[in-house]
């Protein structure tokens, strides 16, 4: 960053430090990229393993291995950097021989990239990788070494820009060289075999190269040459051309000797015991001959310091998106012009009103002192139609003493309308503007998965087919990262108990391979995530057996299969006859739950016996925004998410029953336990109210009706997060201010839940009554 | 790990990514990676450059800078990227506009690629991992 005032420069230290490899934003930026890289490796691999001859995906695997290694290096993590080298040689290998990927090389390369994870995992930890990789290196190294199946290397090339290279240029072998440029090269450059051309290039602008020494062919080798001797015809004087020929770092000494007519023939030999031959040294500025800082191979520095959440804060905005804010903006400081405005013509209008009234009040004065006049003149024997005429000519003005100011005032407040309504569009513009920016597609957290489900169905001889749909839907970037293990857990549950053995399948009439398909979409503010297998379906029957052994449910209880299926998200629930490595792990579809409703979303169930099941989540679209249905307790106003209201009701008090102490109301034919607001919150409220409304929350099974003074409606809520010492309040996920700018508080229904799930159980278990939806 | 010119003085020179008329000198930075994009663009604004825009492909490369012509004084140009790789994105640059200002940025190894660019007509080029001072130094060769 730098700054101009009065032609001076300033630079701020902390931006030119950013290469720096212990930078913590370099680091994090290569965290991101490196993340971002290992993505797009895994997927093109997984896209080899069932087309082996894709070039874009051969090509993209080079890439990815390629800008990898650079970023290694950058953050001098040389352990990641020669790793990944290997990967990149090994892809070049394949690009250049036309060769298939086959099974082997896709798993070594997976091996590869777990690797890849690892050394990354432990960089961020602050360590650096320790496992062993010399099984893969070799493996890797072992195939690069293999010779070209197809065809001779260099022959066939899927690398239009890398075929053999270009004939020489521009040598004019007819032209009579005039002078001989020596140039010295410095061993210590880095590509120090490319100087030779470099300088060709550069010398080609001052005139005509009749040859090289070495040869054209030769310096086009990838070989270092201490010295290259360029004879050329040109006009330019002895300084353009040594100017033209010095690069730093790349040349050291550079003579420039007259040669006789040569066309083509031995130029002189040894210039200097040439008599007669003018000869210059131009020492170059003294070089740096040490190796550049992020260049030098040192040994492996860990940064000091601990990185715990490496890649959390980079959120890649598409400028295009910035753009329409800073126009969103402008329009705003328009809008903003267009009402002071009409707040001046508002005030002007309020001074013509006053005088106008003044002068009205006058008039109408005058108007009443002239009566008796009148009436006397009439007495006198005026005709009534004179006295009229001359009030009329008097007083006429009367009836249109303010329409004037109506107009003006009309033409103004047709503006401020105007105005409002813009200002209306601008705010909701840029508050979905301001919203996507944070928004991230959901391909983000879906990419994870061909790796999953392949890993999966290997490790449980399954067959399945992975279809992922509309992974462009884009949803809040916190929303995502909270997503991930859910889905991870109904993707391992529908592979798990879901999806059948090959056998199993052809048994039922099916085709060997079933299909896992992920599916995303959005429906207004929601995003709707779908998890559907093609398998056996949800065994009601051992669902419902299981509840009721648990207890979860009474014997006597009716449930519709709906019911049953949402019963597997109860927690400890598991249907599965012995807990697998895969989906058990301790965890029930419970956590799913649990998570979704954290994200103030919500998961479903569907499911037919042979047809498959199908998880449904919805959630918002962004945590910042919710649709709220506005409550009133007392005097307070509080939001409930719309996503958990599952109905609401008007009740007289007298429809409340007591059981065990605990308040419950009868809905259809279950019964739902009540909190009351008032009582949570302690809010003072009319302690003999006609009747109360009651909003009944949660989903499935799990259910609870909260007593309110009266609904409000439905509002968008902004949430914003709470102080420290409101968070501690059970029951309030945040605070939001609503349009005549108070304060009202959101309700956490999943707390509620739990509070009110306490008091059903205890409920139950003293009166065995069957609660629950 | 500190080097001498990452704290480069204060008030003693002029910014280097300013031409002699006060106005900076403008980039268009054309690479795949966003990681060394950004390096790129954290270097040349600390002298003071413009980075006119970035592109993360050869075509898009070659688009932004028939777009933004004539204006775009110097090009990065990364030669490993997806769609259109950064020779043939030179080449295409260099047809449109035969004073086109373009420095290839390269990793080590890539030497073949790089001589092909530098005849035909890139004017230097950067080797990654980028070392601040090299780069400067090149693309101001490159300008001056
Ligand atoms: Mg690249």
């Amino acid at each position: 960053m730098y700054l101009t005032a009065s032609g001076e420069t300033l630079h701020l230290g902390s931006m030119s430090d950013y290469l720096d490899p212990n930078n913590e934003e370099l680091l994090q930026d290569f965290f991101a990229e490196a993340e971002s890289q290992v993505e797009l490796l895994e997927a093109n691999i997984l896209v080899l393993e069932n087309d082996p001859r894709n070039r874009d995906a051969i090509d993209e695997v080079f890439r990815a291995a390629h800008t990898l290694k650079g970023a290694a290096a950058t953050v001098q993590m040389t352990e990641l950097a020669e790793f990944t080298h290997i990967v990149e040689d090994a892809f070049d290998r394949v690009r250049e021989s036309n060769a298939d990927v086959d099974g082997d090389l896709i798993d070594l390369l997976l091996s590869a990239v777990d690797i890849v994870k690892s050394m990354l995992v432990a960089r961020a930890d602050g360590s650096i990788y320790d496992g062993d990789q010399s099984v893969v290196a070799a493996g890797l190294a072992e195939f690069v070494g293999k010779p070209a199946e197809t065809s001779a290397r260099g022959q066939v090339s899927s690398r239009p820009t890398e075929t053999a290279h270009p004939s020489p240029p521009a040598i004019d072998a007819d032209t009579d060289a005039a002078l001989a440029v020596c140039v010295g090269f410095d061993e210590s450059n880095p590509m120090n075999s490319v100087g030779g051309i470099q300088v060709f290039a550069a010398l080609k602008r001052v005139g005509t190269i009749v040859r090289t020494e070495p040869d054209f062919d030769v310096l086009y080798e990838d070989r270092y040459h201490p010295e290259v001797r360029y004879f050329l015809s040109t006009d330019a004087d002895e300084s353009a051309i040594i100017a033209a020929a010095r690069i730093p770092d790349v040349t050291t000494d550079i003579r420039v000797e007259a040669v006789g007519p040569a066309g083509g023939g031995a130029p002189l030999a040894g210039s200097e015991a040439t008599a007669g031959s003018e000869s210059r040294v131009d020492a170059d500025r003294p070089t740096d001959t040490e190796p550049a800082a992020g260049q030098s191979e040192s040994p492996d520095k860990v940064p000091e310091r601990r990185r715990s959440t490496p890649t959390g804060s980079v959120l890649r905005v598409d400028s295009r998106r910035v753009d329409d804010l800073l126009n969103l903006v402008s329009e705003a400081v328009i809008n903003k012009a267009a009402f002071n405005q009409v707040s001046g013509e508002f005030t002007d209008e309020l001074a013509l009103l006053n005088a106008g009234t003044d002068q009205y009040r006058i008039l109408m004065r005058q108007l009443f002192d002239s009566l008796p006049e009148y009436f006397e003149r009439m007495q006198r024997g005026a005709s009534s139609k004179d006295v009229k005429k001359e009030l009329n000519e008097r007083f006429s003005g009367l009836y249109t003493h303010f329409d004037d100011f109506a107009g003006r005032f009309r033409q103004s407040l047709n503006k401020f309308r105007s105005n409002t309504q813009n200002l209306g569009r601008i705010a909701s513009e840029l508050q979905e503007g301001v919203m996507r920016i944070r928004m991230v597609p959901i391909s983000q957290i879906f990419s994870r998965f061909p790796r999953l489900v392949r890993d999966l169905t290997r490790t449980l001889s399954k067959q399945i087919d992975l279809v992922i749909q509309g992974e462009d839907t884009e949803l809040d970037k916190s929303v995502i990262e909270d997503l991930l293990d859910p889905l991870i857990h109904c993707v391992r549950n529908s592979i798990d108990h879901g999806l059948e053995a090959p056998a199993q399948r052809l048994e039922a009439g099916k085709s060997e391979t079933g299909t896992l398909t992920l599916r995303a979409s959005s429906e207004g503010n929601m995003i709707i995530i779908e998890v559907a297998d093609d398998g056996r379906g949800i065994d009601v029957k051992a669902v419902r057996d299981k509840a009721v052994e648990r207890g979860v449910i009474h014997a006597s209880k009716t449930l519709s299969d709906v019911e049953a299926f949402n019963l597997i998200f109860d927690p400890g629930f598991s249907t599965a006859k012995k807990v697998s490595n895969i989906s058990g792990r301790g965890v029930g579809l419970d956590v799913v739950r649990k998570q979704i409703e954290k994200l103030n979303g919500s998961v479903t169930v569907w499911s037919a016996p042979d047809e498959g099941t199908r998880f449904t989540i919805k959630i918002p679209l962004t945590l910042a925004i919710i649709q709220g249905l506005m409550i009133r307790v007392g005097t307070e106003t509080y939001a409930i998410p719309i996503t958990s209201v599952v109905e609401s009701q008007r009740i007289r008090p007298s429809d409340i029953r007591t059981l065990d102490n605990y308040e419950v109301l009868d809905v259809r034919e279950d019964v739902v336990s009540l909190l009351r607001l008032s009582r949570i919150f302690g809010i003072a409220t009319d302690p003999d109210p006609t009747h109360y409304f009651v909003v009944i929350v949660g989903s499935g099974d799990k259910k609870v009706g909260l007593v309110v003074d009266s609904l409000i409606g439905e509002e968008d809520v902004v949430i914003k997060p709470l102080r420290d010492h409101f968070t501690n309040a059970p029951g309030i996920a945040g605070a939001n201010i609503t349009g005549d700018g108070r304060v009202s508080l959101i309700i956490d229904v999943a707390q509620l839940l739990e509070l009110g799930l306490t008091s059903e159980r205890n409920a139950r278990s003293t009166t065995g009554a069957v609660i629950g939806g | 790990m500190k080097a001498k010119q990452d704290f480069p003085s204060i008030n003693e020179r002029a910014a280097d990514g300013l031409k002699e008329d006060g106005t900076p000198y403008r980039v268009l930075i054309v690479d795949d990676s966003m990681f060394v994009a950004k390096q790129l663009s954290q270097i040349l604004t600390s002298e003071g450059f413009e980075i006119i825009g970035t592109a993360g492909d050869g075509e898009e490369g070659v688009t932004k800078y028939k777009e933004l012509y004539p204006k775009v004084d110097l090009v990065t140009m990364d030669i490993t990227m997806p769609k259109m790789d950064g020779v043939t994105a030179l080449e295409q640059i260099v047809a449109f506009d035969k004073d086109a200002k373009v420095i290839m940025v390269s990793a080590l190894g890539k030497q073949d690629l790089v001589k092909k660019s530098l005849l035909m007509g890139a004017k230097n080029y950067i080797v990654k991992p980028l070392d601040r001072k090299k780069v400067l130094e090149r693309i101001l060769m490159s300008l001056k």
